[in-house]
């Protein structure tokens, strides 16, 4: 083998590795997850399972990971109350909760109460989780336009505070479900868990709506590099406040 | 020879995958939009073409792809006065307000499964909230029962664990609306449930 074969076996090598260099970047930087101290987000999608938006969870990701984020995804059926309990532990920077969730306004278990539920895709039985039921951590959920009224299980402040495990250490947790914000006691639990920012809506919402407002707000959050009240404000401005529910996108102000 | 063949190898291996990875790189999945809507159609909503009543109703879900411009649905109903004869999408109109047909439901049995390529037109008017679902029958051949075509809501119903074991709760839902679970004859597992002056009837709530 000559100079100039063996120049162009170096030539070929070195082509070929930088190419396999950039393919395996191009791979890992497109996939969810990872174990870098890169900031991470996670995208709760319990609302897959009846108002599915491959869209919205593809864009979200795209926002994030340009940032330097790493993104992990939960479809809908793995959004149980197990999930919900570890939540905190995975150390999330943001928290994207697609997920449904629906005001509660009266007795429980002989006192007055005004909580959102915030909905798992795991089946209600009286017998599962007992104690938690007992206790006021779960509660009952069930959709609108289910005609079978199937229930499932819906977890409460009280299962944010009482029963997550682990601190949300400074996330900025965004409700992106009817009602988030229509009452304290959620987000303040949010809070009271260690979030930083608890983003929500103030009445009902639409899936298309509340999509297109989180994807704004994500762009101000994050390529905007805005605090959470003005990258709500400015999402805000851009998509508007859900003009069929009256609903509008707020960041939460603890009383405390 | 050889060398000149390695190195044309080479440089055709390297283009190639430069154009490859630059595909890979660029390639972008179409950025479709879906929207979720639905109907709770009653005889309340149909007065103008069935003014004498029914206990019939009806509800469904509907998804329309802005990548596609398919409309999709899967509407339930019971307790019409007799079999359906022909059911439609029709708009644009108001609640109260009739309208032409803008989609024929094909398949007129409950559940009802279809979907359909619509216009921008008739995309606007969707968006709008300017459709309904009515279904028609013998007894009222204009439309026995026909329910608005709205945004879903990502709210639902909130309850206590014990509510089914409570005679009476009462709340507000995700839309604001007053609302009142009562729960009647528990045995027989019938709730009756009030949404802002629409009643509707949930038999066999189950626990499982």
């Amino acid at each position: 083998m000559n100079r100039r074969t063996r120049l162009a076996f170096l030539a070929t090598a070195a082509l070929l590795g930088a190419a396999v260099a950039a393919a395996v970047f191009l791979i890992s930087s497109s996939s969810f997850g990872g174990g870098s101290n890169r900031p991470s987000a996670v995208i709760v999608d319990q609302l897959d399972l009846t108002y599915p938006n491959p869209a919205f969870a593809r864009d979200a990701t795209s926002v994030l990971e340009k940032a330097g984020f790493e993104v992990d995804y939960y479809p809908g059926e793995e959004v149980t109350v197990d999930f919900y309990r570890e939540l905190p532990a995975r150390g999330y920077d943001i928290v994207l909760m697609r997920a449904h969730s629906a005001r509660y306004q009266g007795s429980w278990q002989g006192e007055q109460k005004d909580l959102v539920e915030i909905f798992t895709s795991e089946g209600y039985s009286l017998a599962d989780h007992a104690e938690e039921q007992q206790s006021g951590r779960l509660g009952v959920v069930s959709y609108f336009d289910d005609p079978e009224q199937r229930q499932y299980f819906g977890i409460t402040p009280e299962f944010i505070t009482g029963s997550m495990r682990g601190d949300f250490n400074g996330a900025t947790v965004i409700l992106m479900g009817c009602n988030g914000l229509s009452t304290g006691s959620t987000a303040q639990a949010f809070m009271d868990k260690g979030a930083a920012a608890v983003v929500g809506w103030d009445e009902a919402v639409s899936a298309v709506h509340t999509d297109a407002a989180t994807l704004s707000l994500l762009r101000h959050l994050i390529d905007g590099d805005l605090p959470a009240d003005d990258a709500v404000a400015a999402a805000m401005d851009e998509v508007g406040p859900d003009v069929p529910f009256d609903s509008t996108l707020r960041t939460y102000k603890s009383a405390g | 020879m050889n060398t000149r063949w390695l190195l044309r190898l080479t440089g055709s291996m390297a283009v190639s995958l430069g154009v490859l990875l630059a595909l890979a790189y660029q390639a972008t999945p179409a950025r479709a939009e879906v929207i979720n809507f639905r109907s709770t159609l009653d005889a309340a909503q149909a007065i103008s073409t069935c003014p004498g009543g029914s206990p019939a109703t009806g509800s469904g879900t509907m998804t329309y792809d802005t990548d596609t411009n398919l409309l999709t649905w899967n509407i339930m109903f019971s307790n019409l006065s007799g079999a359906v004869t022909v059911a439609h999408f029709h708009g644009p109109a108001a609640p109260l307000v009739d309208a032409g047909i803008q989609v024929t439901i094909t398949d007129i049995t409950s559940p009802s499964v279809g979907s359909m390529t619509i216009t921008e037109t008739q995309e606007t008017q969707l968006r709008n909230e300017l459709w309904y679902t009515n279904y028609h029958t013998a007894m009222c051949g204009g439309g026995e029962i026909r329910g608005q075509v709205l945004f879903a809501p990502v709210g639902g119903i909130a309850e206590p664990p014990d509510a089914a074991a409570s005679p009476l709760k009462a709340g507000a839902n995700s839309d604001g609306n007053s609302w009142l679970i009562a729960s009647l004859a528990a045995a027989a597992g019938v709730a009756v449930v009030v949404f802002g002056g629409s009643v509707w009837y949930a038999k066999g709530r189950s626990r499982d």
